[in-house]
């Protein structure tokens, strides 16, 4: 496998001034502290891969996927984007780079894309073959065909999105960043640009790098997380393992033959609710302290069982478990 | 090459996203006309009663005074939109999409916007100039021609140095363009009239400091045939290559910024 990034005990501070309740202080003898943003992070990624990067507002996400788009210089450690220093070559990096900030626009306000797009075209030197290729993917894909004609300001934020996201890959870079692409987006608009994204990795194999607060998001496209806090890799697995090895609890519906109204069950590692149906009850068990076969089989002491409905936790209720109490 | 095909570019769009705002494209380019015919008008005035100062007339006047003033419209054509709102950029983090572009921060700076209002200056101004020349009875000479081009394109290289100078500071502290006014409004008032009217700490000051007398008054010395001193020659012949120098320079210093921006994250 062809690694495309790797990262090497990257560390990135800021300097921030200390507050003071010394209004005079604060204005000409200011103390700084030192904010360490992103520390001792070291991760490798493949081409092709698709890597979710998770974690709460200030983790140090967005000052991780600047450092690797060349934006910042970090303090620390060592990054290679395509075996190249991306800050040094940043012009070269931007050639291989796609970057899609949702909270940023590079489209032109008061035109239609189809201008946004022309320039972009020579500005990255696009061939005409390859221009056309991307638009006809667009059309077929993003729907931009219906807003081709239309000023920026007019779009919906759905449709400038979809924009931005066309507009960051019009050169066919190896490598996409994509920080918060779905944000305020609607179910229609999210899935749409879910879809997208895993085609293109389909046609061309791009690595995408993807942070967002909506685990969907990072459930369907990536094959892998990266969980930073608090400026640290905490998790870096694939998804399959995260659900096998971070989550400690699974839901277990129980439907009895006959109403359980009157029932008292107790166990260490479980907690009962009873639903509206007094015939069926759930039960939330904590794997570490016992097995879903042991709680079966105790429950069926009580009454006769009809049916078991076993749910895993979702992978927003394991990341919350994560945020909250670590690893 | 390529980068003047990509302004060109960037050219034509700019014109077809302002003729969506027709008027205020218009009105903008008719209010600068206006600003700088008042100008010129108020200079007609005070040469009305006094006819000479300091041995100019009105006409060299009005060509000493056109020079800073036309060489101020190319830089602001260029840069004036982009470099004087920098510190908005940083605020907002808009800079990180120019930093992911395979182009200089500066030529995107030059491409994205065209400034347009500045035509209506260098129109005002080339109509006194020309007007002046002509009343002035003055035959241009090929090397004058050459000479006043070289001029031109310096003295337009001193204002942008000024321009991303002053910008390139957002860098280190917010807020520098307040700094454009001392450059502009105080220092700039003084190039209206000929330098030797004023004390010699303002000479000193406008000549190797903030080399504003570069850009018009030595080379205006040089082509209306006034140079007395030794100084006057030297620094009239030396005004075509100081734009180039100052350029470089503020260039190095914008990459020293950008370089902070990068280590500091804005």
């Amino acid at each position: 496998m062809e690694r495309i990034i790797v990262a090497e005990r990257l560390c990135r501070d800021y300097k921030v001034a200390a507050v003071s309740k010394n209004m005079i202080q604060y204005l000409f003898f200011r103390k700084h502290n030192i904010l360490h943003a992103v520390k001792d992070v070291s991760f490798d990624i493949n081409k092709g891969e698709m890597v979710g990067f998770v974690g709460p507002n200030g983790a140090g996400k967005s000052t991780t996927i600047k450092m690797l788009a060349g934006i910042l210089v970090p303090t620390g450690g060592t990054v290679s984007v395509l075996g190249k220093d991306p800050f040094k070559f940043r012009k070269d990096n931007a050639f291989s780079v796609g970057a899609v900030f949702g909270q940023r626009t590079q489209l032109w306000w008061d035109l239609p894309i189809s201008d946004t797009f022309l320039l972009l075209k020579k500005i990255y030197n696009i061939q005409d073959e390859i221009y056309e290729k991307n638009l006809c993917l667009f059309k077929k894909y993003l729907d931009l065909d219906s807003i081709w004609h239309q000023p920026v300001r007019q779009l919906s934020l759905g449709q400038r999105m979809r924009s931005e996201i066309a507009a960051a890959i019009l050169h066919n870079p190896p490598l996409l960043f994509l920080d918060e692409p779905t944000i305020g987006l609607d179910i229609v608009a999210k899935r749409q640009i879910r879809d997208f994204i895993i085609e293109l990795n389909d046609l061309y194999h791009t690595t995408v790098i993807l942070t967002s607060h909506d685990m969907k998001d990072i459930e369907e496209i990536c094959k892998r997380i990266i969980i930073i806090d608090k400026g640290t890799v905490m998790i870096d697995c694939s998804m399959e393992n995260l659900q096998k090895k971070y989550s400690n609890s699974v839901t277990v519906n129980i439907r009895f033959a006959k109403g359980m109204d009157d029932l008292h069950f107790e166990m260490p590692g479980v907690h009962m609710e009873k639903q509206s149906e007094s015939n069926s009850v759930s039960f939330r068990v904590d794997k570490t302290k016992i097995s879903t076969g042991h709680l079966v089989f105790e429950l069926s002491k009580y009454a006769e069982i009809i049916d078991i409905d076993i749910k895993e936790q979702s992978v927003e209720d394991i990341i919350h478990d994560i945020y909250l109490n670590g690893v | 090459m390529k980068f003047l095909s990509v302004y060109l570019n960037y050219i034509r769009m700019f014109i077809k996203a302002k003729s969506e705002y027709r008027m205020s494209f218009l009105l903008g380019i008719f209010v600068n006309i206006f600003d700088n015919f008042i100008t010129y008008i108020s200079l007609w005035v005070i040469f009305d009663n006094f006819k000479v100062i300091e041995g100019w007339n009105f006409y060299e006047m009005a060509i000493l005074y056109g020079l800073f003033r036309v060489t101020d419209a190319f830089a602001g054509m260029f840069l004036w939109y982009t470099m004087n709102f920098i510190d908005e950029d940083i605020i907002t983090g808009n800079l990180d999409v120019y930093l992911i572009r395979p182009m200089g921060l500066l030529q995107q700076m030059v491409c994205r916007r065209f400034g347009e209002t500045y035509i209506g200056q260098i129109i005002v101004v080339v109509i006194f100039m020309v007007y002046s020349f002509e009343r002035l009875n003055y035959t241009i000479h090929l090397w004058t021609w050459l000479y006043l081009v070289l001029v031109l394109i310096s003295g337009t290289l001193i204002h942008a140095a000024a321009l991303i100078v002053i910008g390139s500071l957002n860098f280190w502290f917010l807020g520098a363009k307040r700094l454009a006014g001392i450059l502009y409004n105080g220092m700039g008032r003084f190039t209206q009239y000929p330098l030797t009217i004023f004390p010699g700490a303002v000479r000193i000051v406008l000549t190797y400091i903030l080399p504003w007398a570069l850009i018009n008054y030595y080379p205006c010395l040089v082509i209306l045939n006034k140079v007395q001193t030794t100084e006057e020659r030297i620094l009239g012949l030396a005004a075509p290559g100081v734009g180039g120098i100052l350029f470089g320079l503020s260039v190095y210093i914008l990459n020293k910024g950008i370089h902070r921006y990068s280590g500091n994250g804005g």
